[in-house]
């Protein structure tokens, strides 16, 4: 049974021959005037912004909590986790929930953005890899930029969203 | 991979070795107290036999070794010819340890490593120390140390027929079968009282599916035996048997009679109808091969006897569905994960009635509101049914204390009684879990810090043997734990003076803190009052987890001591985890959580009775000048914080054994909510222990008191 589990789990999808061939597809939005764009496969729902429970402490990309179904799930504000002056929202405000893959389960988180716009379909070729910014934006979370219909698209690595790795649990004085 | 045999067969040895394993635990340690209890012994040697026949059916070579030669101790044991002692007890100890061990690396589908030499020789030599004694010349030609039934048929073989020790092999066999005393012809129906005694015991542990198996043993035992003696008379003369053939024949015997040990109690019925004839059909067939065997030690036909029990076990499958079916006294083992998802469900339950009892108090329609408190009460039924299907009783965590005791107490050359009470307590499956580690390293303490050596201890005028006292109780919806012990107690001074010496508050401070206080020092991190560093504890570390793990379950730590008494240690834990009952309150416009367990009273803010006491607000309730905090300061920055000042409830909460004040702007009421975590992809989250979903589809933020005022006051 075991074994069987095994051969499961290293079987894993190529994505790397899928965007030789066939491209990706992206879900691309608007963050002011520079168009995102996020995989496809990872956006779980898009939403219209509603009124989200505020948490104490957090730092202020992080807007708060939203009811999910009954799961609890934390929404970010896009602009501000990527270093970029926040803004009102409006009508067109929609959050994104994306999933978070990390070593151990699939989270969810939503992702406020200005608005969506496309969906973007992508080959290799179409995509190159991020030039330097400069200190204005961070560019660890860009995995690469697409160009389609004369813009320039920053594709977004969702599982960089997350903040950095949590404090560890505490050990017991095994003596 | 050696150990992919049949996955089913491997998953039942697993289940059943983990109950026998956690039973010789408990088992070796009485044997300890008790020596001569023959009842005990057999037991023991039971149990490692059960494992040998599993973990050779399973082919797991090293168990099967080590196995064996502990049951060759225990038969020389059982024979008298050797006594129980302190050495000897180290080295079984030792064996269980290893078996654990291996056991747990089966569990994790690898192959376990061969035992230590040593300790097989160890064990080999305490076998053989006693059977030097004995006339028969150990044969030593074996290369693998023979089944000590074997040996004894074929030592005496070679002396050419001293049968006496057959005899007490085969009589000490029929005791597996029938129970001990059975042999010297305590009739069958005698069996029938200890069926009731045991039933309540065990009776959750019993699968549908053992229950099949084990009636299977009984009725394919009977049959089997039928044809079996009958051929291995006619065969007498036939083809030797070999060593294999003869242990898994004795396993046959053996684990049968294990078998109808575990199957009293689910089956009381069935099985005191079915048990008279068992013994009347393979009583008599039993001799009969022993005699063979004595007689002709390799007579007992090869191929006919390991075939016998196949077609007579199909049968007896039959045969044994009927009254399993009749009886209608079945368990089902059912997977965990699911136990857990139906809490789940129960959980969102408990939400959406919550939300209709809103609604309800909204509509004001009676027909509504009927079927709303009918629901509430369904709903709760429900709830608790489900929790009760989680439980497991305390036993499961105080199990492993005797053994614990035992070896510190070794170890630090200290004499120590263990008494337990309320071990039937029933605990939510999850908090058994979680508290295993707190609990044992409570133990520790208690031994190494509290129980003096016996020789202070008699200058001190106590006994030699120290005591500790586990219990457990139920008290509303909570559960009590205590940990007692009699020895040297905690000082206050000592307490306030390495307070100071860690730095970790001016000596003024110290000197304004109560005993109380004090002895709650010890839960501070780095705070070990031991100047060594032994191998049992004075790291300063545990105590400080000990108290956050019990925190993180929603539950408290006491301590109290008296000096040159002892100390008692108190843990109160809520009766399930998913479930916490709170108190609902509002600041600013958003709606938090204040778990119960940790609220002693509300009162409206009186501005009056307030004061500024060395910077700090404070409100006398009582007499007791109580610290005072707004909570709205700490939680809803945006919320002007010098608005509604003044204004407000106070909900006085104990916060590690001091009580303080939180001033909240509403106050909503009681609720049950289930606890949701905010999830890693947080941060900062110190003070709050997750969120739920209010009535109102909402969500509320459920504080962690004590980490809040760790997070704010300090």
């Amino acid at each position: 049974m075991s074994e069987a589990l095994k051969t499961q789990g290293t079987r894993v999808p190529q994505p790397e021959m899928d965007l030789e061939s066939v491209g990706a597809e992206y879900l691309t939005f608007l963050l002011g005037a520079e168009d995102y764009g996020v995989d496809i496969l990872r956006v779980q729902e898009i939403r219209g912004w509603e009124q989200v429970t505020r948490i104490p402490n957090q730092p202020g990309y992080v807007k708060g909590v939203l009811n999910l179904r009954g799961s609890i799930v934390p929404i970010f504000d896009l602009r501000e986790r990527l270093g970029m002056p926040g803004r009102d929202y409006d009508k067109a405000t929609v959050v994104i929930v994306l999933k978070v893959l990390d070593e151990y389960s699939e989270k969810s988180v939503g992702v406020v953005v200005d608005g969506v716009s496309d969906v973007l379909n992508a080959t290799a070729k179409d995509i190159a890899a991020t030039p330097d910014f400069g200190s204005r934006l961070d560019t660890e979370f860009i995995t690469g930029l697409a160009s389609a219909g004369g813009k320039m698209i920053m594709l977004l690595d969702v599982d960089k969203l997350q903040p950095p790795a949590g404090r560890e649990n505490d050990e017991f004085d095994e003596a | 991979m050696a150990i992919d045999m049949d996955d089913e067969i491997l998953q039942d040895f697993l289940v059943e070795a983990g109950e026998i394993l956690e039973q010789l635990n408990e088992q070796l340690v009485d044997l300890e107290q008790q020596p001569n209890d023959y009842d005990l012994l057999n037991a023991v040697f039971r149990g490692f036999h059960t494992i040998k026949g599993g973990a050779g059916f399973l082919n797991i070579e090293p168990l099967v070794e080590v196995c064996h030669r502990a049951e060759d101790v225990f038969n020389i044991l059982r024979q008298g010819q050797r006594s129980v002692d302190a050495y000897l007890m180290d080295a079984v100890l030792q064996v269980l340890d290893v078996v654990n061990e291996m056991f747990s690396m089966v569990q994790a589908g690898e192959e376990p490593n061969h035992a230590d030499d040593e300790l097989l020789q160890t064990l080999t030599s305490l076998a053989s120390a006693a059977s030097a004694e004995e006339p028969e010349p150990e044969p030593v030609q074996e290369p693998a140390v023979p089944e000590p039934a074997v040996e004894a048929v074929e030592s005496s073989a070679e002396l050419g027929g001293d049968d006496e020790i057959t005899e007490e092999e085969f009589d000490a066999l029929l005791d597996q079968l029938h129970g001990p005393g059975k042999h010297l012809g305590v009739p069958a129906a005698a069996e029938a009282p200890e069926v009731a005694q045991q039933a309540p015991a065990e009776s959750d542990d019993i699968t549908e599916e053992e229950v099949e198996a084990l009636l299977d043993e009984l009725h394919g035992k009977g049959k089997f035996n039928k044809p079996e003696p009958a051929q291995s008379a006619v065969d007498a003369t036939s083809d030797e048997i070999t060593e294999e053939e003869f242990e898994s024949l004795l396993d046959e015997l053996h684990g049968k009679g294990k078998f109808k040990a575990t199957a009293r109690p689910a089956t009381a019925a069935p099985a005191t109808k079915t048990t008279p004839p068992a013994p009347s059909t393979s009583s008599q067939p039993a001799k009969a091969p022993a005699a063979k065997a004595e007689n002709q030690p390799a007579a007992v036909p090869k191929t006919k006897a390991a075939k016998a029990p196949e077609p007579a076990r199909a049968e007896a499958v039959k045969e044994a569905k009927k009254p399993a079916a009749s009886s209608g006294e079945t368990t089902v083992r059912v997977d965990t994960a699911r136990l857990d998802d139906i809490m789940n469900m129960v959980c969102e339950l408990v939400l959406v009635r919550n939300r209709l009892a809103t609604l309800k108090a909204k509509l004001g329609d009676e027909e509504v509101a009927n079927a709303v408190a009918n629901l509430d009460v369904v709903t709760a039924d429900l709830q608790n049914s489900v929790m009760k299907t989680r439980m497991q009783p305390v036993k499961k965590v105080f199990g492993r204390f005797p053994r614990v005791i035992r070896d510190l107490a070794r170890s630090l050359k200290k004499e120590i009684d263990l008494e337990m009470h309320g071990e039937e307590t029933d605990l939510d499956k999850n908090l058994v879990e979680a508290l295993s580690d707190p609990m044992v390293h409570l133990v520790r303490n208690a031994v190494d810090h509290g129980i003096e050596s016996p020789e202070e201890r008699e200058m001190a005028g106590k006994p030699r043997k120290g005591k500790v006292i586990l219990s457990a109780a139920q008290e509303g919806y909570h559960i009590l734990l205590s940990i007692r012990d009699d020895g040297k107690g905690m000082d206050s001074s000592v307490l306030r003076r390495k307070a100071v010496e860690k730095g970790m508050m001016d000596e003024e401070a110290a000197a304004r803190l109560d005993d109380k206080e004090c002895y709650n020092l010890i839960f501070q991190a780095g705070f070990s009052t031991k100047t060594e560093i032994s191998d049992v504890s004075g790291r300063g570390v545990g105590m400080d987890v000990v108290k956050t793990r019990i925190t993180q379950m929603n539950g408290s730590v006491e301590v109290d001591s008296e000096l040159g008494k002892g100390s008692l240690i108190t843990i109160k834990l809520p009766l399930t985890l998913a479930i916490l009952p709170t108190l609902m309150v509002i600041l600013g416009s958003q709606p938090f959580a204040l778990p119960l367990a940790s609220v002693v009273e509300i009162f409206n803010l009186d501005l009056r009775r307030t004061n500024v006491v060395d910077g700090q607000l404070t409100i006398l309730v009582r007499e007791r000048a109580l610290p005072l905090f707004y909570l709205r300061k700490w939680l809803v920055k945006s919320h002007n914080s010098t608005v509604g000042e003044g204004i407000g409830h106070v909900v006085v909460v104990n916060v590690g054994g001091r009580q303080v004040g939180l001033v909240v702007d509403y106050l909503v009421g009681q609720e049950e909510v289930v606890i949701k975590p905010l999830g890693a992809l947080l941060t900062g989250l110190d003070g709050m222990a997750g969120a739920t979903i209010t009535g109102d589809g909402k969500i509320a933020l459920i504080l962690d008191v004590p980490g809040l005022m760790r997070k704010y006051v300090h």
